[in-house]
């Protein structure tokens, strides 16, 4: 784990010091090849057999981002008349499809001992009241704290009619893929080598670096802190419950609450 | 000697690790005035700011008012008692007539048939609408509970912004002010508020950004001002202005500089990439 972040921090990191990090480079597809060679080495060569499960998790994390990342660029190319919360719904299904193709993979590639325990198939009344009691006290804290940390300012009505058709689905689709990426294939992989709190801290400060990395590149990024405790309280949730689907609730939950309230700055959120 | 030989190499790592850290800000950064620039008072509350007939004139609190022929690099006392003057009837304006959003034509104001009720204009007579400068009919307006409303081009109106809660003890902030420029400079609508600072809408009201940095949170009026392109912010940490500019992009690079960009990237992921295989390959022999 500790070589594979290192080399995908060399990879985000060393690039910028001579290039552009947006604009000419893409980060995103960097990391993504990266990580999708190394598990290519580690599916190739019998030495990494052991590498296997967190190196699948670790491109289920990256390449699915770079999908994401890439539709609306290459959807844009030949149906320009789609708008931008067109193209952000479409966008969700493309990473939603490729996450469930890396758990798929996962199942045929992975020894029985080292599948990630995904968590899916229990879903039982109390995981239910984890949903709702989980969603309802993630917006009554961020409705409690300072509007202007978090940057949830207000809610424009028109805007929101105009776009929610679309942009909502694809947060939950987008939720729903970074749950079965990180809670599951991650974090599930993790438990097999190690404690549970420990693999758990360690899903949970690879989706904040994974959110420093990608998401918040201006210097409007109030979220990204948030980003760690986050996972950790989502991946603790899943552990608890031994069901993902809280995890996917509160995060699609969350999703939709940031593009309903929280107004993005000059440089995005 | 394994041990000097980790030793070094930990250190060499660790010293590109930290070149890159410090040089990756420098690629990005990029150049030009910033988004707000003080112009002066600070540390006092300005309470109303405008522009006419070319001169920037400032209430403070407790100071009196100002007035600056330059642009705010040298200011006069203005010996009045009750706020700044307010203009008259503007023909061809939108303005606050009957407490509702109205039309100037000649010398009377009718108001508009589905205006909300609007505040009424401030003592330095600011209106809380502003027009957008294309001439379409467009509106971004504020009544007094703090609802931003949109007028679209063909005459209907909508609530174009709610503001949340500060926090769990408090309210919205209050909505002190909006601008636009008369002239067709710009579509962008400045929204002033006392606790969210500035927000900016370029679509007549509908999507929203915060158009903020630097800025301090109590914003207590805003204008435009169309011969210095610039809009001046009065708040509660002095004045500050705004000069148009575009919004923060990336550096565009030329066609000729990205091949070497492109390998040395390349170069850096491969390098990367086998550094990780073999890193792995002897923890786990």
């Amino acid at each position: 784990m500790g070589a594979v972040a290192l080399a995908l921090g060399v990879a985000l990191l060393l690039p910028r010091a001579f290039s552009d990090p947006v604009g000419v480079d893409p980060y995103d597809a960097r990391l993504a090849g990266v990580s999708l060679a190394l598990l290519g080495a580690a599916l190739l060569i019998p030495r990494l057999r052991d590498a296997r499960a967190i190196l699948l998790a670790v491109a289920a994390v990256t390449a699915p981002f770079c999908l994401w990342s890439a539709t609306p660029r290459v959807l844009g190319i030949f149906w320009p008349q789609l708008d931008g919360a067109e193209l952000f719904g479409w966008s969700g299904v493309a990473q939603m499809v490729l996450t469930v193709a890396f758990v798929v993979l996962a199942w045929l590639v992975l020894d029985p001992d080292r599948r990630p325990r995904m968590r899916l198939r229990r879903f039982t009344p109390v995981t239910a009241l984890v949903c709702l009691g989980g969603s309802a006290l993630l917006i009554g804290i961020v409705l409690a704290l300072p509007a202007v940390w978090l940057g949830r300012l207000g809610i424009p009505p028109v805007a929101l009619a105009r776009t929610m058709p679309w942009v909502a689905p694809g947060d939950v689709l987008q939720a729903a893929a970074q749950e079965l990426e990180f809670r599951g294939l991650l974090q599930g992989s993790l438990e097999r080598v190690t404690r549970p709190w420990v693999a758990n801290l360690g899903q949970a400060l690879f989706f904040g670096l994974a959110h420093i990395a990608v998401q918040y590149q201006g210097p409007a990024g109030p979220f990204v802190p948030v980003t760690v405790v986050l996972g950790f309280v989502l991946g603790w949730v899943t552990q608890r419950t031994g069901s993902l689907w809280p995890a996917i609730v509160i995060h699609a939950v969350g999703d939709v609450a940031v593009d309903v309230g929280v107004m993005p700055g000059l440089y995005g959120f | 000697m394994a041990s000097e030989r980790t030793a070094r190499r930990a250190a060499v790592a660790a010293l590109v690790a930290a070149a890159a850290f410090a040089l990756a800000p420098l690629a990005a950064q990029a150049q030009g005035e910033p988004w707000w620039v003080p112009v002066g008072f600070r540390g006092h509350t300005v309470t109303a700011v405008r522009v006419q007939s070319g001169r920037l004139a400032v209430a403070i609190d407790g100071e009196g008012q100002m007035e600056s022929g330059d642009a705010g690099a040298t200011w006069q006392g203005i010996f009045e008692r009750h706020g700044l003057v307010a203009p008259g009837p503007v023909p061809g304006a939108w303005q606050v007539c009957d407490g509702r959003a109205g039309h100037v034509a000649a010398d009377t104001c009718r108001p508009d048939p589905g205006s909300p009720s609007l505040v009424a204009p401030t003592t330095a007579g600011h209106e809380p609408l502003a027009a957008l400068p294309d001439g379409s009919g467009r509106l971004v307006a504020f009544d007094a509970e703090g609802v931003v409303w949109r007028r679209a081009a063909d005459g209907t109106w909508a609530r174009g912004l709610l503001l949340l809660n500060q926090d769990a003890l408090h309210g919205p902030p209050r909505v002190t002010g909006i601008a636009a420029f008369a002239s067709p400079l710009t579509d962008a609508v400045y929204l002033a508020t006392d606790g969210y600072s500035v927000l900016l809408s370029t679509d007549g009201g509908e999507d929203w950004i915060r158009a903020n940095p630097g800025l301090p949170d109590g914003v207590l009026a805003v204008t435009a001002d169309d011969a210095h392109r610039a809009v001046y912010a009065a708040t509660r940490d002095g004045l500050w202005v705004h000069h148009l500019q575009p919004t923060p992009a990336p550096p565009v690079y030329a066609p000729q500089d990205l091949t070497w960009r492109w390998l040395a990237t390349a170069g850096v992921c491969v390098a990367a990439t086998a550094a990780a295989v073999g890193g792995m390959l002897r923890l786990l022999r």
